[in-house]
């Protein structure tokens, strides 16, 4: 049976506000996180470039 | 089997308004590279997401069209074309790194996503560490998919148009897409190469 449209949109609600509030902590600093790499050297080799990518990162957490 | 909160909302969810950039390269255009993300560079030798939902790249759009969107396009290490549509990117970013059901296991199309950049940036001969441009692209479809439930649901909800990391600085460039085409034109024997950043206004 399907639910209630209230109840539905109430929990759509539910999501909206998580949604801005993931963004906001996101758009804070969190995204900081974005910058870093995990080591990847074992993949990191480019075709026809013997230089190993580094993706060690250098980002700091706020 | 569960259903899509939009869709048991209203049956044509998929047909709600959204906002997005939408800028595919034309027919006589042969795409290298594009990454369709909001992005500040500066102050200094920093890049951080930043959106602007009022900026002129941004048109209307419905949730289907928009979801099905490809975002990232580049030439992998191999020389093969990557495609990757916006719901690629998120469902890969959701399985791999967050939610309640993480693949223990490395998703190839993301290591790829994270390795095979073909970009590099500096900001006056200093190099800038290239950022993840999944975890830009998938808090920008956030911002334009929350404008979407207020605009269509919840118009008390407070969503600013401008999202981006601290307080703007005075001199920084804001670009909102990177592409790299080659041309083809009959009058010219030779192809030639076309780098489009769009900045913004």
């Amino acid at each position: 049976m399907p639910r209630p449209k209230e109840k539905v949109l109430e929990k759509l609600r539910e999501q909206t506000d998580f949604l801005r509030t993931s963004l906001r902590g996101f758009y804070e600093g969190q995204f900081a996180e974005s910058l870093h790499r995990h080591n990847h050297s074992d993949i990191g080799t480019r075709d026809g470039d013997e230089q190993t990518t580094a993706y060690t990162s250098t980002a700091k957490r706020s | 089997m569960s259903k899509p909160l939009l869709t048991q909302v209203q049956p044509n969810g998929l047909d709600l308004q959204i906002l997005e950039h939408a800028e595919e390269s034309k027919p006589d255009e042969e795409e290298v590279f594009r990454f369709a993300v909001g992005m500040r560079m500066g102050p200094g030798p920093t890049l951080a997401p930043a959106v602007d939902l009022g900026s002129s790249h941004h048109t209307m759009s419905s949730i289907g069209p928009w979801w099905n969107r490809t975002v990232f396009s580049f030439r992998s290490q191999p020389g093969r074309q990557l495609v990757y549509t916006r719901k690629k990117v998120v469902l890969i970013l959701a399985n791999t790194e967050g939610g309640a059901h993480v693949d223990p296991n490395e998703d190839a199309d993301y290591v790829r996503l994270l390795t095979d950049e073909p970009l590099t940036f500096d900001c006056d001969g200093v190099k800038i560490e290239t950022p993840d441009l999944a975890r830009f692209l998938t808090a920008q479809s956030g911002v334009e998919m929350l404008e979407c439930l207020k605009r269509n649901f919840f118009s008390d909800v407070d969503v600013q148009l401008k999202w981006e990391f601290g307080t703007a600085p005075p001199i920084a460039t804001y670009f909102d897409q990177m592409s790299g085409r080659l041309v083809l034109r009959l009058a010219c024997e030779f192809p030639s190469a076309t780098m489009v950043v769009s900045r913004r206004d």
